[in-house]
């Protein structure tokens, strides 16, 4: 708006920018409701994102980083964040975009070609690894096999190991994804309502490291809103997939994520609210009674594979990688957790198929075909 | 948890009577279910203390009692246990002290009324009705308000009634949240002015299971495990032995003991629309339909790993709030600072200027009304205290300055 323009259109001190308080508001803050120009909301919304990663010392200086893609608002926003970011405080970091192909038919292979328009945007290499090269199925089909509830749970595990198998290939490790604020919020409560004391007190962990992978994960949207990372894509005009996942839904997750719809309808501020209780979970300590503390050593850990039968290969000496016994993959237990989840897809999946099956195609394909009927 | 009544004539799998509802997986009698009931109260309040001949002599206990089917069913339950110690030994382990905090007209004649019903049985109840207005003696008021900068600043107030206080306060959550403050301040007082050495919240496995979830989203994470374990303070022991009961078993139990013509009528009607409800009606709502939708052990699984959750180690406790007395571990102003952002893009010409200092005219700044204070306020308080600009509290008056008010009988001598 040119200084004439700006003369002739007299703003009222109620419509400014309520940090600033130079220019016009044109959004409300979903963080604090705090009334905002777009110059201000810009800089708030990149130092925050700025602050969370120096804070956390997420990286250092000449890293090569690889990018969790999946084209949506999330991760659209994580590439041109982090480019900005690199450029703007000199990072050093080498940036390179990694997509996973779940095999979503009618929702993934459209993301899908966001990603690749990003990539000639931002100016990054890019990696596509899908479920089917590397296990042999595609969601559509677990979840033709197992059901739509489950399909989280399956779908979590298959691509935290195809992310770190894609960054292994590249040569890198470590992988940004765009988890948000609200992912962690939904995490924390999920934790709490599951009772899974495994996870508890690790809900808030902005960079995680295990025994099953050699790859380290960061999250450094992890205090930023969704709604946020909306504002900010339509404001830059970012070019992103704005598509739900079909299965997402009807998922214990889903119903989680209502709730805290509804409780940001009244208390905007819950979802920090909720990592900031999040952060200080810390579980009692299991108390190992004496007599399991001296027979730990006589009963040697049997797991029981999902077909019923037991491993007989010897357990790794101190100080070396455990490795699954039937992908090679590391894994804190004999079979990896991908494996043994699908063990037991195997297990039920069906030995005689018929020609033209469209019923694997899923439901994101289904809807599709719905959407482009006309009478 | 589903609670079942039978119409079909089965035996009870305890005595072998006429079972009437099935429970947990157990067919039982109505007297068996009384008992079973009663044996998961006597279990949760897991001491020696209401023994008779008790090492420790006669304890006093408190009872938060609000007139609820709870506060009925526990007080039923544990007039139960006085009334089996006056039948086999003519006396009672412990003394029972019901106290209700005065927030509705017509609640002593209700307690009048139980204390008939229990006189009928044989044995007599003390209670004490105290008023909310009770939590300001010997406090100083303050108005307490935050600066954008997560500053606390504080001014001298004048003279308020609670009621007054609380019709500051901006929202119903954040009402709900600074009542839960102000009750369980009163009834610790209470407990010390009439030498109790415990207090009994009445919270079902629902209730808890529902308030464990809005702490944690009212940020006040830190202390939730003190809400469900039994606990300490100031010497003072804090036990809700009614944590093993369902809410569907504490109604079975009221209409098969008949004492639900004691409980206190609630009117009040429960909006469904999100906007008119506080977290907790939103938390328990999601509970009562989860438990609908399949996922039937969530409540018993809330409770159980709240249980488990310790004090964090990972932070220094910094002190504890003005205002709920809960003590902080992170310090919510520079963790607020970490996570926000405050300062504003440049302003690039002089018509942006001249707004700005329009704006500073109209909306003078916080910082300009009231003092920066040294007080330390939680995460919690400090969220409930969002959407306006200041709240008055009463806080506890300076050591020094109550020393002076407790020894000095003439003030005239100063000079």
């Amino acid at each position: 708006m040119t200084v004439e323009q700006k003369k002739d259109k007299k703003l009222k001190v109620t419509q400014l920018c309520e940090l600033c308080h130079g220019r016009k508001a044109v959004m409300k803050r979903p963080k604090n409701l705090q009334k905002l120009c777009k110059e201000c909301f810009f800089l708030v919304f990149e130092t925050e994102i700025h602050n969370t990663i120096t804070d956390a010392k997420l990286f250092y200086k000449g890293e090569t980083v690889a990018l969790g893609a999946s084209g949506g608002k999330d991760s659209t926003v994580l590439a041109s964040v982090m480019k900005t970011l690199n450029e703007r405080y000199d990072y050093g970091l080498h940036l390179v975009l990694l997509s996973i192909d779940e095999g979503i038919k009618g929702y993934r292979d459209d993301s899908l070609a966001t990603v690749k328009r990003n990539q000639a945007q931002y100016e990054m290499p890019l990696e596509i690894v899908s479920y089917k090269e590397l296990y042999d199925w595609t969601m559509d089909e677990i979840v033709a096999c197992s059901g739509m509830r489950n399909s989280c749970t399956y779908c979590g595990v298959l691509r935290r190991q195809a992310l770190d198998r894609g960054a292994a290939k590249l040569g890198i490790n470590h992988v940004l994804t765009g988890h948000n604020a609200d992912d962690m919020a939904e995490t924390v409560l999920m934790n709490v309502l599951r009772g899974d004391s495994k996870r508890l007190d690790k809900s808030c962990t902005i960079k995680t490291e295990s025994a099953d992978s050699p790859i380290k994960r960061s999250k450094p949207f992890k205090y930023t809103y969704q709604k946020e990372i909306v504002l900010y894509a339509h404001y830059k005009k970012l070019d992103y997939f704005s598509t739900e996942c079909t299965y997402a839904p009807e998922s214990f997750r889903g119903t989680t994520r209502e709730l805290l719809k509804a409780l940001e309808s009244i208390r905007p501020s819950c979802i920090m609210d909720l990592i900031y209780s999040g952060e200080h979970f810390e579980l009692r300590k299991k108390q190992v009674t004496t007599t399991y503390k001296n027979n730990k050593k006589k009963l040697p850990e049997q797991e029981v594979n999902p077909d019923g039968s037991v491993s007989l290969k010897k357990t790794p000496a101190p100080g070396e990688a455990r490795k699954c016994d039937k992908c090679g993959y590391l894994s804190s237990n004999k079979i990896c957790k991908a494996c043994f989840l699908l063990g037991g897809l195997e297990a039920n999946r069906a030995k005689v198929t018929l020609d033209n099956n469209t019923y694997i195609d899923g439901a994101a394909k289904l809807t599709k075909t719905l959407e482009h009927l006309s009478f | 948890m589903s609670l079942q009544i039978l119409t079909a004539k089965i035996p009870c799998q305890k005595c072998g009577e006429d079972a009437s509802v099935t429970n947990r997986k157990e067919v039982v009698c109505n007297e068996c279910f009384n008992m079973s009931m009663r044996g998961r109260l006597r279990k949760s309040l897991r001491a020696d203390i209401y023994k008779i001949n008790s090492k420790h002599g006669v304890h006093k206990v408190l009872l938060a009692f609000k007139g609820d089917v709870n506060s009925i069913v526990c007080l039923d339950m544990i007039m139960q246990l006085v009334l089996e110690q006056i039948n086999n030994h003519g006396k009672t382990g412990f003394q029972l002290l019901v106290l209700n905090i005065d927030e509705r007209n017509g609640i002593e004649e209700k307690l009048q009324q139980v204390r008939s019903f229990y006189e009928q049985k044989g044995t007599i109840i003390n209670y004490k009705t105290v008023q909310v207005n009770s939590y300001l003696t010997g406090k100083s008021l303050k108005r307490i308000g935050i600066d954008k900068k997560f500053n606390i600043l504080v001014k001298d107030e004048s003279s308020h009634s609670m009621e007054d206080i609380i019709n500051l306060i901006p929202n119903k959550s954040a009402v709900e949240d600074f009542k839960e403050v102000i009750y369980d301040q009163i009834l610790l007082k209470q407990a010390e002015i009439e030498g109790c050495g415990t207090i009994l919240y009445c919270n079902s496995m629902n209730k808890l299971s529902s308030s464990i979830l809005a702490n944690l989203i009212k940020g006040r994470g830190s202390n939730m495990n003190f809400k469900v374990n039994d606990t300490e303070k100031q010497g003072i022991y804090i036990k809700n032995p009614l944590r093993e009961l369902f809410d569907s078993e504490i109604d079975y139990y009221s209409e098969v003991n008949e004492i639900g013509q004691l409980k206190f009528q609630n009117n009040a009607v429960i909006s469904n629309i999100n906007r008119n409800m506080t977290i907790k009606q939103i938390t328990s709502r999601y509970l009562n339909q989860i438990e609908a939708n399949g996922y039937a052990s969530t409540i018993p699984t809330v409770v159980k790993i709240t249980e488990k959750l310790v004090e964090p180690t990972k932070f220094k406790p910094i002190g504890n709030c003005k205002i709920c007395d809960e003590v902080i571990y992170q310090n919510p102003k520079t963790w607020l600072n970490k996570i926000t952002h405050n300062e504003s893009a440049p302003l690039v010409d002089e018509i942006e200027r001249d707004y700005a200092e329009q704006y500073l005219q109209a909306f003078p700044p916080i910082e300009d009304q009231l003092d920066v204070s040294n007080y330390t306020i939680c995460y919690g308080c400090m969220v409930s205290m969002n959407g306006t600009e200041s709240i008055v509290w009463p806080t506890e008056r300076q050591r020094d300055q109550k020393v002076l008010e407790e020894f000095i009988i003439d003030s005239d001598d100063d000079e």
